[in-house]
């Protein structure tokens, strides 16, 4: 998978996420925030994000990952960090 | 440390009157305090509601648990009170600001649900949300509750059992594969 595709779906996703669930946001960028102090998300919507996104995920482009492994939590750089780290993340796991 | 609940990878103990300075932190942190009831920031009186808090719990009547991570951090508290014969009620759910593992809480909540229904037997809880704490709001919503009340500041439910079990395994499954 390509890294820009990751991305791609990824901000896709949050767009239509923060817009379901009137999050305001100023920019979506690829180093925009996922969570933290000046994170879009709180603890409760970043998890009720990622559901949203494993789902689409097996859905549409038929991936079957999970992003709450042991080993995700577990990594130096979190890939919830920001909308680069998470397609990164999702970019390694499918790839194998 | 004697933990009372192990699961799921969080580790849950009582309270203590030795937690009073966690407890104040967390309900006073100002992003967290605009979503629970109003708590005094002296450490003396905190002391003394966990004092009067043990003897609740001694008479099985509370449940008031620290939760901790499996790198032994703690990082949120939450409560069972208000027990009758048919109801109980969760609250203090309150996660540390800034914990960056956003499973754990789910994890947590799951657990103490999941103590209500299975191990205290209950077919029902209560619960109060501000009405503010959007997140939160949603994030109960996905368990499909009864909306039984609100007034200007909260929303009042009543969860079922069976709602519970039949939604749960969406979030579940962040953590058990």
């Amino acid at each position: 998978m390509e890294l820009h595709v990751a991305e791609k779906f990824v901000l896709e996703k949050i767009r239509l996420f923060v817009d379901e669930n009137d999050i305001e946001i100023v920019e979506l960028k690829n180093d925009t925030r996922l969570m933290g102090s000046s994170g879009l998300f709180d603890s409760m919507d970043l998890v009720r994000f990622i559901v949203e996104l494993e789902e689409a995920l097996e859905d549409e482009l038929s991936l079957e990952i999970s992003l709450t492994s042991e080993k995700a939590m577990s990594r130096s750089t979190s890939p919830f960090v920001n909308i680069h780290t998470m397609s990164n993340y999702i970019k390694e796991l499918a790839d194998g | 440390m004697e933990y009372v609940i192990e699961k799921y990878g969080i580790y849950l103990k009582y309270v203590e009157e030795t937690d009073a300075d966690f407890i104040l932190k967390l309900r006073t942190n100002k992003n967290k305090s605009k979503f629970i009831n109003p708590t005094s920031d002296d450490i003396q009186l905190q002391k003394e509601w966990i004092k009067n808090y043990k003897k609740r719990e001694k008479a099985e009547l509370e449940y008031y648990f620290i939760a901790f991570d499996k790198n032994n951090e703690p990082f949120a508290t939450y409560r069972l009170y208000n027990r009758t014969k048919k109801t109980i009620e969760i609250g203090s759910f309150i996660t540390k600001e800034n914990y960056l593992n956003p499973i754990s809480a789910i994890k947590l909540d799951i657990v103490m649900k999941e103590f209500a229904f299975e191990t205290l037997n209950y077919d029902k809880l209560n619960f109060e949300v501000r009405k503010m704490n959007f997140s939160v709001v949603k994030y109960h919503k996905e368990y499909e509750p009864n909306l039984y009340k609100e007034d200007e500041l909260n929303y009042y439910f009543i969860q079922k059992r069976e709602k519970f079990n039949l939604h749960k395994g969406k979030f579940k499954k962040l953590f058990k594969r």
